[in-house]
């Protein structure tokens, strides 16, 4: 092996020079095969256009807050999305119609597929996009590059407006759906105001100072009836220590005389009350009861003794005793309207629990609306927004896509070209032979120099003997070297009447 | 001194041809009389790749006084097989020329023996024609060892061809006859140096046999034919004692 570089270059030189007769063939080989090449290379035309995206127009900075203009960028990123849907094909089919009459739909779609490997879509600057069309027909390329970017423009407008149309309708479906939600709650709360009248915080309070009222009523009239108690009580132990009878006294004349008192009184509260009047009702009973005690003094012995014996009833007594029928009466009112006033405390309880739940209802019912209605507002200021963003989209003033160089028929091809292949071809050919050499040198193990023998082997190494040359090996090698000039002079002559052919337009 | 006197007259035939070697020693003189009835010009050797004191590329027939001198430092070691690992690898030109270098030195006559069969070149080289060699010696009783060493057209060197009978295979160097005939040519002469033009060491058994008639071995290793372990393997087969050295020959096919 060898590893010094220069020894290296040295071997691949001598190797090259003693495989000369191969190495002529693969020169020949080489730039033949490349020549070959260059002719039936196709030519490329690549025909682009370039549009200018801009974001900032005048409607923008007016709108901001209010309306959102839709991104343009996110178009440019989907390009090729927007350029190749089904309507994009559809729409370029129909530009070539000729071509792709007699195809199946197999065909078309490796057609569609072609079309596709041959657009190159990028973006050139931070707002410029570049559609370019690569074909080996100019004309073709220009037709396809201008038709994509027209597509591209009118599929961009289509798909911000379907975008602003779609966010407009969302947003009004929206409020559509809260302005009923409004309107229910509207109602239930109107409902229910009319099925619970009064019952709002204000009759609450009435209510309750009804119940506090009646409260102390009763608080006072319980302090009424002991007061008659007590006052009853002592009559009664007056009474037990005076004599019934302190004269005769009839007792029809007694009884009489009482109920003429009794009469008088029922007349003066008759006055100011109705006879449901508890007083009047009592009233009424003392004298019914006093009649019928004077129907049955005549039928009374005892009774009849006494009158007879002309007794007269001692006038303290009967004093007393008219002050206790006097306060039984009063004892017995007080009762009554203790009575009715506990019931009348229970009805106003009831009716406040009635009047609590009510007004939590209420609570509940307002709460609901009142949130409805600020949704609701919310969402009719966002549907203007997006009514204003749809119709600028609808008036195409949303963005700006303006094609800044419109797609030319291309005049020179691209790619490469018959220079590249002449001065591919040459070099290539003449260093294939040094390269073999060279990369068989590099893998060759064998002896090629007297010193590395000197360096591996260890054994005695005499010498080195150059190469005897004669005049025959001398006349060889010149008729050699003659030859290999020859051949590539008429090599290079080859590649530059192609290159004439190719550049005069005759190829 | 008789006795060399002897043995070139019986080479060179009668008669000195040269009339100026007055004053060399007897020796020499003695050497100048060998018969060489033609001599080559230089355009001859040039065409046969054969070197001449005053040839233009002077480092090559530098190199090939080197290596003589140090190949023919020891008379008692006279006779030197060149050898290879592989054919083509440049023997011939390798012997001929050593031969001739050797033959340079005045005091000097050299021997190219020819052991390549009878496909070698040496007869074509020395234009020597179908002449008797070594296997007609071998095969015939009859043929003398004067009649089998022939003119080279150059000073000082003689020729010994493989000759014309036998077969390549027929091992003739293990012969008796050819042994003697070894002995003979190397005691003969004090000042002659004998070398062998051998076939490949790894490829031909004649190559190990005749090793065993030769007193050093010279390896020639062509320009990008032959690996370390080719060498190795060929230095292990001629063995350290009669392995005088490895040459690099530069020569291209």
């Amino acid at each position: 092996m060898i590893t010094n570089p220069l020894d290296l270059v040295a071997i691949t030189f001598k190797d090259t020079w003693k495989r000369k007769e191969l190495g002529i063939l693969m020169f020949i080989g080489f730039s033949m095969l490349v020549l070959f090449l260059s002719w039936n290379w196709p030519k490329m035309y690549v025909s682009s256009s370039i549009i200018e995206v801009d974001e900032q127009n005048i409607l923008t900075p007016l709108l901001e807050g209010s309306a959102i203009a839709t991104s343009i960028k996110n178009h440019a990123r989907n390009a090729e999305q927007i350029v190749f849907n089904k309507y994009a094909m559809k729409y370029i089919f129909d530009i070539l119609k000729d071509d792709i009459e007699k195809l199946t739909d197999k065909q078309k779609e490796g057609y569609w597929e072609d079309i596709r490997d041959n657009t190159s879509i990028e973006n050139t600057g931070s707002n410029l996009i570049k559609i370019s069309y690569r074909s080996i027909d100019p004309v073709r390329a220009q037709l396809l590059a201008e038709n994509l970017t027209n597509l591209f423009i009118s599929e961009s407008v289509n798909e911000k407006k379907r975008e602003s149309e779609g966010a407009y309708n969302f947003i009004a479906r929206q409020a559509g759906d809260y302005h009923e939600k409004l309107l229910n709650s509207e109602n239930a709360l109107k409902e229910f105001r009319s099925d619970n009248l009064g019952a709002d915080p204000a009759s609450s309070a009435v209510v309750n100072d009804r119940i506090l009222e009646l409260q102390r009523s009763i608080e006072q009239s319980g302090l009424a009836i002991n007061e008659a108690n007590i006052r009853m009580e002592n009559i009664d132990a007056q009474l037990s220590g005076e004599a019934e009878v302190s004269a005769h006294l009839s007792r029809e004349g007694q009884i009489q005389e009482r109920i003429s008192v009794l009469q008088t009184k029922l007349d003066m509260l008759r006055m100011t009350y109705l006879d449901t009047y508890p007083d009047i009702i009592i009233i009424k009973d003392q004298i019914e009861s006093l009649k019928t005690t004077m129907g049955n003094i005549g039928k009374d012995e005892t009774y009849k003794i006494s009158q007879n014996q002309g007794g007269q009833l001692n006038p303290l007594f009967q004093e007393l005793r008219a002050k206790r029928s006097q306060f039984k009466t009063e004892l017995a009112a007080l009762k009554t309207r203790v009575k009715v006033t506990r019931q009348l405390l229970s009805d106003e309880k009831s009716r406040a629990r009635q009047i609590n739940n009510a007004v939590a209802v209420y609570a509940q019912l307002t709460r609901d609306y009142d949130g409805n209605q600020a949704l609701y507002r919310k969402l009719l200021k966002q549907r203007e927004s997006a009514r204003v963003s749809m119709n600028i989209d609808i008036a195409n003033q949303g963005m700006t896509l303006q094609i800044k160089e419109q797609a030319i028929v291309p005049l020179s091809p691209v790619g490469l070209q018959f220079i590249h292949f002449a001065v591919f071809g040459l070099i290539g050919a003449l260093l294939a032979p040094f390269g073999l050499s060279f990369l068989l040198a590099s893998i060759d193990n064998r002896y090629k120099f007297e010193k590395s023998l000197k360096a591996v082997n260890g054994l005695p190494v005499l010498g080195g003997i150059n190469v005897y040359r004669n005049r025959s090996m001398n006349i060889v090698d010149v008729s050699w070297l003659i030859s290999i000039a020859l051949i590539f002079t008429a090599v290079v002559f080859m590649y530059g009447y192609v290159g004439w052919l190719k550049i005069s337009g005759q190829a | 001194m008789n006795k060399l006197e002897q043995a070139i007259r019986k080479t060179a035939g009668d008669g000195c041809l040269y009339s100026h070697a007055v004053e060399k020693p007897s020796f020499i003189e003695e050497i100048d009389k060998m018969k060489v009835s033609h001599l080559m010009t230089k355009e001859e050797l040039e065409k046969q790749k054969i070197i001449y004191p005053d040839f233009k590329n002077t480092v090559l027939v530098n190199s090939f006084r080197e290596l003589r001198t140090s190949l023919t430092a020891l008379s008692s070691k006279n006779v030197v097989m060149v050898t290879s690992i592989s054919e083509r690898a440049g023997v011939s030109f390798f012997a001929r020329n050593l031969a001739v270098a050797t033959a340079f030195d005045m005091a000097k006559t050299a021997m190219l023996v020819d052991c390549n069969g009878r496909k070698s070149g040496v007869n074509e080289v020395f234009e020597l024609g179908l002449r008797l060699g070594i296997s007609d010696f071998i095969s015939n009783k009859d043929v003398k060892t004067a009649e089998i060493i022939h003119e080279s057209g150059l000073k000082r060197l003689r020729i010994l061809p493989f000759g014309q009978s036998g077969s390549d295979g027929d091992e003739s160097f293990s012969h008796p006859r050819f042994h003697s005939l070894m002995a003979q040519i190397k005691y003969q002469y004090s000042d002659r140096h004998i070398f062998i033009d051998a076939p490949p060491i790894l490829k031909s058994a004649d190559a190990r046999i005749l090793m065993e008639v030769c007193d050093q071995v010279l390896l020639v290793v062509p320009y990008g034919r032959d690996t370390n372990q080719d060498i190795q393997a060929a230095a292990r087969v001629i063995g350290s004692q009669k392995f005088s050295g490895v040459v690099f020959n530069e020569f291209l096919i």
